[in-house]
């Protein structure tokens, strides 16, 4: 199970809690997607909960990259836990992202 | 060497199930220095799953998970009914793009130290093996 949390009142910091797999891979895209919709093109998703992912969620990762770069945004990630720090950079992935220690940082000069 | 197995109906739905049922079984057969172990474990079983039901099965079928071990060397098998593929034939993933996908069988050839594939009665058998002493006999 994946819970994704806005935090902040209609900010664009996203905590996501549990597995990012090919099931739950989905519903952030998804989630990803109506936020694009309505022009909160600019993401950070903070995965200091999640403390599983696999390739299908790095993947969904990219697809949620790629529609906010698309839509003229971007996609900030922050306070990786340690497994999911190594697969991204096992697959190289860690270089499409920016990666933060915290959101805050992740937020500073995201505009 | 003691085992442990499960059939499932081949639906991603039950990738948590079979994650689950593996990590468990995975841990009462590796002593409690041996996390990192089981965290690659974890992943490669979610990944051999996925692809049995995605590309395997194609959502037809059952899936079969079978883990066994001793102190040397933990052996995870995924079975599936679907039409089997060429493990040689498996292309890289194309890391220069950032590919949104094509990275599971890389990082089970990553993690586990042996990965082989076989036809077996109807079975598609993707056979890893984890050696856990620091002599690796060989590597694939």
């Amino acid at each position: 199970m994946l819970e994704i949390k806005g935090e902040g009142g209609g900010s664009k910091l996203l905590s996501l809690n549990g597995r990012l797999d090919a099931n739950t891979g989905k519903q952030l895209k998804e989630k990803i997607q109506g936020m694009v919709d309505k022009d909160d093109k600019l993401i950070v998703l903070n995965l200091s909960g999640v403390d599983f992912i696999d390739s299908s969620g790095l993947g969904g990762l990219v697809a949620c990259y790629r529609l906010a770069s698309k839509a003229g945004g971007d996609i900030r990630l922050c306070c990786l836990q340690e497994t999911v720090r190594s697969l991204m950079e096992l697959t190289r992935l860690h270089r499409l992202f920016e990666i933060f220690d915290d959101p805050e940082s992740a937020q500073e000069n995201f505009i | 060497m003691q085992e442990f197995s499960l059939i499932l109906p081949a639906k991603i739905e039950h990738l948590s199930l079979a994650s689950h049922f593996s990590k468990e079984a995975c841990k009462s057969l590796l002593n409690s220095s041996q996390s990192a172990i089981l965290n690659d474990l974890e992943v490669v079983v979610s990944e051999a799953f996925t692809n049995a039901v995605k590309y395997g099965c194609n959502d037809k079928g059952k899936v079969a998970l079978e883990i066994k071990g001793d102190k040397q060397k933990l052996i995870i098998c995924m079975k599936d009914q679907g039409e089997g593929f060429k493990l040689s034939k498996v292309p890289e993933p194309d890391f220069d793009n950032f590919a949104e996908g094509g990275y599971g069988l890389f990082i089970i050839q990553e993690k586990m130290d042996r990965v082989r594939y076989s036809c077996f009665k109807n079975w598609n058998v993707l056979h890893l093996t984890k050696y856990l002493n620091k002599d690796v006999p060989d590597k694939n």
